[in-house]
């Protein structure tokens, strides 16, 4: 007797448990927890990005926000995961230039197609930068003494990541004989930086900051459109004369065939929540400046993004190939 | 099984035969773009492929002229062995069906069984409040996304 | 002695009730998510992230530390009782850990890890505050042929792994740096052995291999072994907690393996793991007794688990004082400093050091607080091995299938520990010692990488590893470490031969 009633006690007490299912009542979009998905681990900076935005939409989303992490493979694990769940608005997706790169490559089978974009929310820049225990002061300093030396060692997050692709670029139009030298993580090629194991980096802003304040790093230029807000005496090397604006960028989309209007009200959310001054102090602290495009223009804007790294890794002889 | 001699080389013959394997297929992975100083991506997993197949067949030689120790494996209750590998795949091709708590609740309670072969059900329920329990802080106070299925 | 000052500055800024709530909140959520297989240091730091919003920066920022002290040495925990390691950098402590806990001393086991885990810690954190400076300039001195040499030195320890069968041994090896080349391969941007599964481009995740190669192939050997083990209770358990013999016997151990720990800890992208393997194998270079390491001998826990938490300490010297973050840990911790609006780098230290004293004195008491409730917990946790058979080993596979998924919420990584579960039967079958794979595995992808980036800096030019002095002393040890077996081969059969 004393163990039926051990079982009984048990199984209510794991209906109790679980029984807090997500209820089924109510019209309005959102009528439960948004799954979003980050491709990168726990505290990346992907992740890092989405879960201060969860917390600066809450006022503005009934529902809460879960983030979901479905690291690797460039984010091929989190498009194939995410092209996977049902396209109802409940399921949605940061995404960053990998988002045309890493299907561009051949490594991920979904891609933008497979996708409706809701919104980009910031664009960031990518600079280059060299120790000021080097002699050069300028692009042009460093460009001489590259050709002189016949080559210089440079640092990069591997091939066909967008700095890469812009590096080369740059270097290609400059004449100058590169190696790059692919590092992991942003920590790793500044060590090698400030060693001087390699001769220059590209990076981003954000992540050389202290090293710029505390003058152990010096900026050459930088691949945004116009000089970058927070380092106004640092060219951009589109005014150098150089061709090669590689902007980076992070938005949101959700699986292809979501309804216009769960896109239009997350898209109007970020829209409100972009007017917060905490998102933006976070988006200034974080090297990342504030580039709202609704679903419509951002949709573009990816297409435009996919030609543009399709052609230049097509110029790097990395195009699709298996 | 009990008495082969050769067991150490019929493993080496399967690991040379696995060496060529991944010799073979490393030999496609040749590198897009030249650098100069690039070492390409075949070259590390060809070497280690090749020190497999040299391994392997050292392994056999070895073995046949009697120069090491020959192993005897017994595989007397290897049946149990693999009722739960069986079971443990099984269980995986579940989860994403049926759900992880209900899944791993079944799961386990097989294996308690499989343990005694007798229908225990102090031990199982004990088994299940622990799965529940477990199952309880990774999902809700740790927040991993285990699978949901059919069944709660 | 500035600096003492200032730290006891710092005690004083710490020990509030807030701050020592934080402090030991953090150090026992920090041991529960280090304990439980797939959710490490890095992950428990982001989980905690948001509770931190609201606090003020100091008690913050201890409260994650913390938490990054208690998961390194909550790995040795259920690595000891259930040979599930909970962390990668706890991945050595299975070797003598669960064969003690088998032996019926699970409560030394555990003590000694904690104790071991303490000095290690204590040690790296008197590093960090007074050495700071010339340490992380020595960091830098570390280039990519440096780490290939370092990434060498520690694989050279194979051979003396698999002394009891050498080509066995070395075949694991083999293996596990064949495994280790799956994935994208960073230098060329070729997707190796991944057969367009997009969860093996980042490569075989490395917790689930360990998972499936140590704890469930155990499962599965108990199984095998019958009805009997399954069944009713295991011997009594003695050794409660360790002996100050236990400990004098160890100081040597522990106090290499710290300084091993500390100086390992302290480069960029090296990290706890690689600072556990390297001082395991060293402990038991200079032991008096090698022969008793991996059948359950006490050093064999000293040496990996001292190492391990000494590079808690020792990851934070780059990251302190030169902003570089030297771990997926510390990458984390940036992000929460920064939500502080504080950014870590040579700039805090001189604006701000009233909170990295602060700082370094709530380092302090998180490894003290782990400590306390180590040493309490590990005769509640040394229970483990009285629950019987039939019910534990089901419960050790459950955890393993959740922890494997934890890690990146993929159920291709359950399959693959399973996979791996009985491909670690079949080893311990087949007499193959899973160590070799476990280290090569670890070390291979990152030798392979940097022996790739220095030659691209050197634009193919083999001698930079014989040229750069830190390089060619590290491959010269090395290269020595792995002839020495055959060396002692040699010499054993000629004696045999003389007599």
């Amino acid at each position: 007797m004393k163990q039926t009633k051990t079982v009984v006690m048990v199984v209510l007490a794991l209906i109790a448990l679980f029984g807090a299912m997500p209820g089924t009542a109510g019209a309005a979009y959102p009528e439960k927890p948004i799954e979003w998905v980050i491709w990168s681990s726990p505290g990346g900076g992907a992740d890092i990005f989405v879960r201060s935005m969860a917390r600066i939409l809450e006022p503005f989303v009934p529902q809460p926000f879960v983030p979901v992490n479905k690291s690797g493979g460039g984010g091929a694990v989190g498009m194939a995961y995410a092209a996977s769940k049902a396209a109802d608005g409940y399921t949605i997706l940061a995404v960053t230039p990998n988002f045309v790169l890493t299907p561009a490559l051949g490594r991920s089978a979904k891609g933008p197609a497979d996708f409706d974009a809701i919104a980009r929310v910031a664009v960031e820049t990518n600079v280059v930068a060299v120790s000021t225990k080097s002699p050069y002061k300028t692009w042009d300093e460093f460009t001489a003494y590259a050709k002189e030396k016949g080559g210089v060692s440079w640092g990069t997050f591997g091939v066909g990541t967008s700095d890469h692709v812009a590096s080369a670029k740059l270097s290609k139009l400059a004449g100058i004989n590169s190696r790059f030298v692919p590092f992991e993580g942003g920590g790793d090629s500044l060590a090698s930086l400030l060693g001087g194991h390699i001769d220059v980096l590209t990076n981003n802003p954000s992540e050389l900051a202290e090293q710029i304040a505390a003058g152990e790093v010096r900026l050459l230029g930088s691949f945004s459109e116009e000089r970058w807000k927070p380092y106004p005496d640092v060219p951009a090397f589109k005014e150098l004369g150089y061709d090669v604006v590689v902007p980076t960028w992070r938005g949101v989309v959700a699986p292809k065939g979501t309804p216009k209007e769960a896109i239009d009200f997350l898209s109007n959310a970020i829209q409100k929540a972009m007017t917060e001054k905490t998102f933006l102090d976070y988006l200034a602290d974080n090297g990342l400046e504030p580039a709202y495009q609704n679903g419509t223009d951002f949709a573009l804007f990816v297409a435009e993004q996919d030609g543009f790294y399709k052609q230049e890794l097509a110029a790097l002889g990395l195009s699709n190939k298996k | 099984m009990k008495n082969f001699k050769y067991v150490n080389s019929v493993l080496g013959a399967i690991l040379f035969l696995f060496g060529i394997w991944c010799f073979v297929k490393s030999g496609e992975y040749v590198p897009l773009i030249e650098m100069e100083g690039q070492v390409g991506a075949n070259v590390f997993p060809e070497l280690f492929s090749g020190a497999l197949m040299f391994l392997a067949a050292l392994m056999v030689i070895l073995d046949v002229k009697n120069f090491t120790k020959p192993t005897f494996v017994s595989f007397e209750s290897f049946g149990i062995v693999a009722v739960i590998s069986v079971l443990c795949f099984v269980f995986w091709y579940c989860i994403p069906k049926a759900g992880f708590l209900f899944s791993a609740c079944i799961f386990t309670c097989v294996l308690t069984f499989l343990a005694t072969r007798k229908i225990r059900p102090l031990d199982l329920v004990s088994v299940v409040v622990v799965t529940g329990l477990i199952y309880f802080v990774f999902a809700t106070l740790l927040k991993v996304p285990l699978p949901h299925g059919f069944f709660i | 002695m500035g600096s003492a000052f200032l730290l006891l500055d710092g005690f004083k800024d710490v020990l509030t009730w807030n701050g020592l709530l934080s402090v030991f909140v953090g150090s026992a959520f920090g041991i529960t998510i280090g304990a439980l297989p797939g959710l490490n240091a890095s992950m428990g730091v982001a989980l905690l992230l948001p509770l931190t919003y609201g606090m003020a920066p100091l008690p913050a920022v201890v409260m994650l530390l913390s938490i990054y002290c208690g998961a390194i040495y909550g790995g040795s925990i259920t690595a000891i009782l259930l040979r599930t390691p909970g962390t990668t950098a706890a991945a050595c402590t299975v070797f003598d850990g669960y064969e003690m806990a088998q032996n019926g001393e699970p409560g030394r086991a555990l003590s000694m890890a904690a104790t071991a885990s303490f000095i290690g810690g204590i040690f790296s954190v008197i590093v960090l505050v007074f050495l700071s400076p010339p340490l992380a300039r020595m960091a830098l001195m570390f280039g990519p042929a440096e780490y290939f040499a370092l990434c060498f030195f520690g694989l050279s320890i194979i051979t003396s792994l698999s002394t009891d069968n050498m080509i066995k041994g070395l075949v694991s090896a083999v293996a596990g740096l064949l495994l280790g080349t799956v994935g994208i391969d960073i230098v060329t941007g070729v997707s190796r052995f991944t057969f367009d599964m997009p969860e093996l481009l980042n490569g075989v995740s490395f917790i689930p291999v360990l998972i499936g190669l140590f704890a469930v192939s155990q499962v599965l050997v108990t199984y095998e072994k019958g009805t009997d083990d399954l069944g009713g209770a295991k011997q009594k358990i003695s050794g409660v907690t360790i002996s100050w013999k236990d400990l004098r016997d160890c100081s040597g151990t522990i106090a290499r393996s710290s300084v091993i720990g500390t100086i390992v800890g302290i480069l960029p992208g090296a990290g706890a793991t690689m600072a556990s393997f390297i001082s395991y194998n060293e402990a038991r270079r200079w032991s008096k007794h090698p022969e008793l390491y991996g059948k359950g001998f006490i050093e064999g826990i000293a040496a990996p688990e001292s190492a391990n938490n000494a590079a808690t300490g020792g990851a934070m010297v780059p990251l302190l004082s030169l902003g570089i973050p030297g771990s997926e840990t510390t990458a984390v911790l940036i992000g929460a400093f920064m939500i502080q609006g504080l950014r870590p780098g040579p700039l805090l230290f001189r604006e701000n050091p009233q909170l990295i004293y602060g700082l370094f004195a709530g380092m302090v008491l998180a490894n003290i607080a782990f400590f306390v409730l180590g040493m309490l917990g590990s005769k509640l946790f040394a229970q483990v091995t009285k629950i019987p058979n039939r019910i534990l080993l089901p419960v050790i596979l459950l955890f393993a299938s959740i922890g494997s998924f934890a890690e990146s919420n993929s159920l291709t990584d359950v399959f693959l520990m399973y996979f791996f579960g009985v491909v670690g039967y079949f080893m311990r079958k087949f007499e193959f010692p899973v160590a070799p794979l476990v280290l090569a595995l670890v070390l291979g992808p990152m030798a392979e990488s940097n022996l790739r980036r220095a030659l691209i800096i050197s634009a193919g030019n083999w001698s930079t590893f014989a040229t750069r002095p830190i390089s060619a002393v590290l491959l010269l040890i090395g290269f020595l470490t792995l002839i020495m077996p055959f060396v002692r081969m040699v010499k054993d059969r000629k004696k045999a031969v003389a007599a």
